[in-house]
């Protein structure tokens, strides 16, 4: 990593010398951002790797709960000298008032991570600020505010199962994976806290989205600790601990809604830098000769992803394929992987051969395939800074801006035009904790209320003037002349990231919000993808991952292996 | 008085939130919120001018000013110093961003004149282009002047009765 070179030149070099890229009109259509997953780059990963190599030390430095898991629990991060405290407060709500939903009131649990030593007027601070989450004021010692629930399903369920001496029985709880069920992690300034331009280059979570999931490694032990604590309690000398096949199974839930998709739609630089990560590691991945150590690692890729997805439920996720939809698409991937044989470009071959499968047969195979690569992970976090220039260069002319409108947004004629169908929805903020919605455009107006994330259509309006504007025009004039045209010249200049723009208008009758949604959280590396609605899921994060007690074995924490768990087996023994 | 701090991307929310809400184009609003976050930063009270630009209807008077600066720096880029004249005269510091935007690219402040803290001229020439990150540091604002700042931005925000009422 340079840190002395511009933000985002070192992406912008380590793109140019890649020509066997995939294109933005493959990676960034819906149907594909629909089927991302996670890979090893995935913030996640990326996490317990930077844990290995960087030394970081971890330990339960408080933990007071009651039988029922209520009170307060404090872990913490040290790292490099610096400690990081996760502070956490829970309590237990009538099952009556857990909801998924980001507007919810109460929270079963509420935590924060801060940086620095904890005194007792912070924390005082923190306990009557966190719980109440939006309508609290934080200052920025405080780096991340997050909350959640635990799993109504499983959480006694588990309690029980480990004071009766038990395991559990996969049959019961296998299908979700989690024990407690995040639903925000919110950071960089929001409600008083610690901006992330803030952060001196140094920093440890100077690189994008690394504190809140430093914070969401906790919130998983937490839940793990509060089930044996609970069992601990309720049990006596009967209780048990996880065994060792139940003691990582178990992820960090996630409950997410609309509130993604205005940030793809508004943050063209981010995208292009998670897309550009996956790209740059499969264009290796697919020109690597096939030596057989690699073919073998990629087989036992193959058998694990069977395995993990022979191990969930046939539940219905529609758009997506649920795991046992996903079965017999492995397994057509390893027949194919099988008839290729050992040639030396397998790689490159297979990845045709799925580019012309299933989205999901495309994607999972992209997964599968950048198990295999091994970029420096210093080098990843360097392209993940991105500069966000939102600025008009006025200087341009009008057949200037019609120029960049063509070359970067050729796929807007791919997009359906029709006012009805394209202008069927806005965006809007809810006055209740300000989760974002979208509503019927012939149902409500939006008065100067919506959020403009109806680039598409702000697009099309744009092209249709500056096809009858003379092209040595500034586009000043036409700015002042149109002044709605300003937000899509804005665009049309500083979008110029390949990878930047979802090709999909948000604002369409037809848009499935979940497509978009997946990608980004296939990049933080969540999995089991839940679908509840068109515009909502439940995923999984950390599901199979090393835990607290991990931390101090670098070969443990950092080894890597631990995506696409197995179900544990039934009477597993304690 | 009690202080609070608003980190500068909470302060552009609101101020954007502030501005579509008073019937600017998603544009102009950010164009105003950046103005007011530039002001801010530079330790103005900036929501405090941005108010007092709303409430006296002047506030066009700062995408004018802002514009004329934008024209101003395509005359500069040619090579020549550009003078601007800023009529009606706007308060300096809702200019600043404006002014750190374009030495990004590469046109900088030689001179300017100000009545009452309020800029009547300012001259543009060409530099080297300087990529002045934004400062991120919390903003101080008071506490009346952020639960204004909140009354006013939650125009923005939709009932969720009302939206739940549409699903129905």
């Amino acid at each position: 990593m340079n840190p002395a070179a511009p933000i985002g030149s070192q992406l912008a070099a380590a793109l140019d010398t890649r020509p066997n890229l995939r294109p933005p009109s493959t990676v960034m259509a819906p149907e594909m951002l629909g089927a991302a997953r996670l890979t090893r780059y995935s913030f996640s990963r990326m996490l317990l790797r930077t844990v290995a190599r960087e030394g970081w030390t971890a330990e339960r430095a408080h933990f007071d709960l009651d039988e029922r898991g209520q009170g307060e629990a404090i872990y913490c991060w040290e790292i490099d000298g610096r400690p990081f405290h996760f502070v956490a407060f829970t309590r237990v709500l009538d099952e009556s008032l857990h909801t998924d939903r980001v507007v919810a009131d109460e929270w079963e649990i509420s935590a924060a991570l801060v940086e620095g030593m904890l005194d007792h007027v912070l924390l005082e601070s923190l306990r009557h600020n966190v719980p109440r989450q939006e309508k609290g004021r934080l200052d920025d010692r405080v780096l991340v505010l997050t909350r959640g629930n635990r799993s109504v399903r499983f959480f006694d369920y588990l309690v029980d199962t480990l004071a009766n001496g038990e395991q559990p029985d996969p049959t019961l709880v296998g299908d979700a994976g989690y024990i407690m069920r995040s639903t925000a992690f919110y950071g960089n300034g929001k409600f008083g806290m610690r901006s992330f331009d803030t952060y001196e280059p140094e920093h440890p979570f100077a690189i994008p989205y690394r504190a809140q999931f430093a914070a969401a490694f906790f919130f998983r032990e937490l839940s793990y600790d509060s089930v044996e604590h609970c069992a601990r309690l309720r049990g006596g000398d009967r209780a048990v601990e996880f065994d060792d096949e139940w003691r990582r199974f178990f992820g960090l839930g996630n409950a997410t809604g609309l509130g993604l998709v205005p940030y793809a739609f508004n943050h063209p630089a981010v995208m292009h830098a998670w897309a550009s990560v996956r790209e740059i590691a499969l264009a290796d991945v697919r020109a690597m000769p096939a030596t057989p150590e690699l073919v073998a690692r990629l087989d036992g890729w193959i058998e694990r992803a069977r395995v993990h997805f022979a191990g969930g439920t046939d539940d219905d996720c529609t758009p997506f394929l649920s795991p046992a939809e996903l079965v017999p698409l492995i397994d057509e991937i390893a027949a194919a992987r099988s008839e290729l044989g050992e040639v030396s470009d397998l790689f490159e071959r297979l990845y045709l051969w799925a580019e012309e499968r299933h989205p999901e047969a495309a994607e999972l195979v992209v997964s599968l395939l950048i198990e295999l690569h091994d970029a420096d992970d210093t080098e990843v976090d360097a392209w993940l800074s991105v500069d966000e220039d939102r600025g008009l260069d006025p200087t341009l002319t009008v057949g200037e801006v019609r120029e960049l409108l063509d070359r970067r947004f050729p796929w807007l004629d791919d997009l359906r035009a029709d006012a009805a169908l394209a202008d069927a929805y806005w965006w809007v903020v809810s006055d209740n904790n300000e989760e974002p919605r979208r509503v019927r455009r012939d149902r409500m107006a939006p008065e100067g209320r919506d959020v403009a994330i109806d680039i598409a259509n702000r697009l099309r309006r744009l092209r249709s003037t500056l096809e009858t504007t003379a092209p040595d025009r500034q586009i000043l004039d036409v700015v002042r002349e149109h002044a709605d045209h300003a937000h899509a010249v804005r665009r049309v200049v500083t979008s110029r990231h390949p990878y930047g723009e979802p090709r999909d208008n948000a604002c369409a009758l037809e848009f499935l919000p979940l497509q978009t949604q997946r990608f980004q959280l296939a990049f933080y590396g969540m999995d089991n993808f839940k679908p509840k609605s068109t515009d909502w899921l439940r995923v999984t994060l950390f599901q199979g991952a090393p835990r607290l007690a991990d931390v101090d074995a670098p070969a443990v924490i950092g080894a890597d292996d631990w995506v696409l768990p197995a179900l544990p087996s039934a009477g597993s023994s304690s | 008085m009690t202080a609070v701090y608003l980190a500068p991307r909470e302060l552009y929310d609101y101020a954007l939130r502030i501005a579509r809400v008073d019937g600017f184009d998603p544009a102009a609003a950010s164009i105003l919120a950046d103005a007011v976050v530039g002001a801010a930063a530079a330790g103005h009270d900036g929501a405090g001018l941005f108010f007092d630009l709303l409430d006296s209807t002047t506030i066009c008077d700062v995408l004018l000013a802002i514009d004329a600066i934008a024209a101003g720096e395509v005359e500069a880029r040619s090579g020549v110093t550009a003078s601007v004249v800023v009529d009606p005269p706007v308060p300096d510091a809702m200019l600043l961003a404006a002014l750190a935007e374009a030495e990004r690219r590469g046109v900088e402040r030689i001179a300017s004149s100000s009545v009452d803290g309020r800029t009547t001229a300012v001259t543009l020439a060409s530099c080297e282009p300087r990529a002045t990150r934004a400062s991120g540091r919390a903003l101080e604002l008071t506490a009346e002047r952020y639960a204004e700042l909140d009354r006013r931005a939650s125009l923005f925000l939709v009932s969720e009765a009302a939206l739940d009422a549409l699903l129905d």
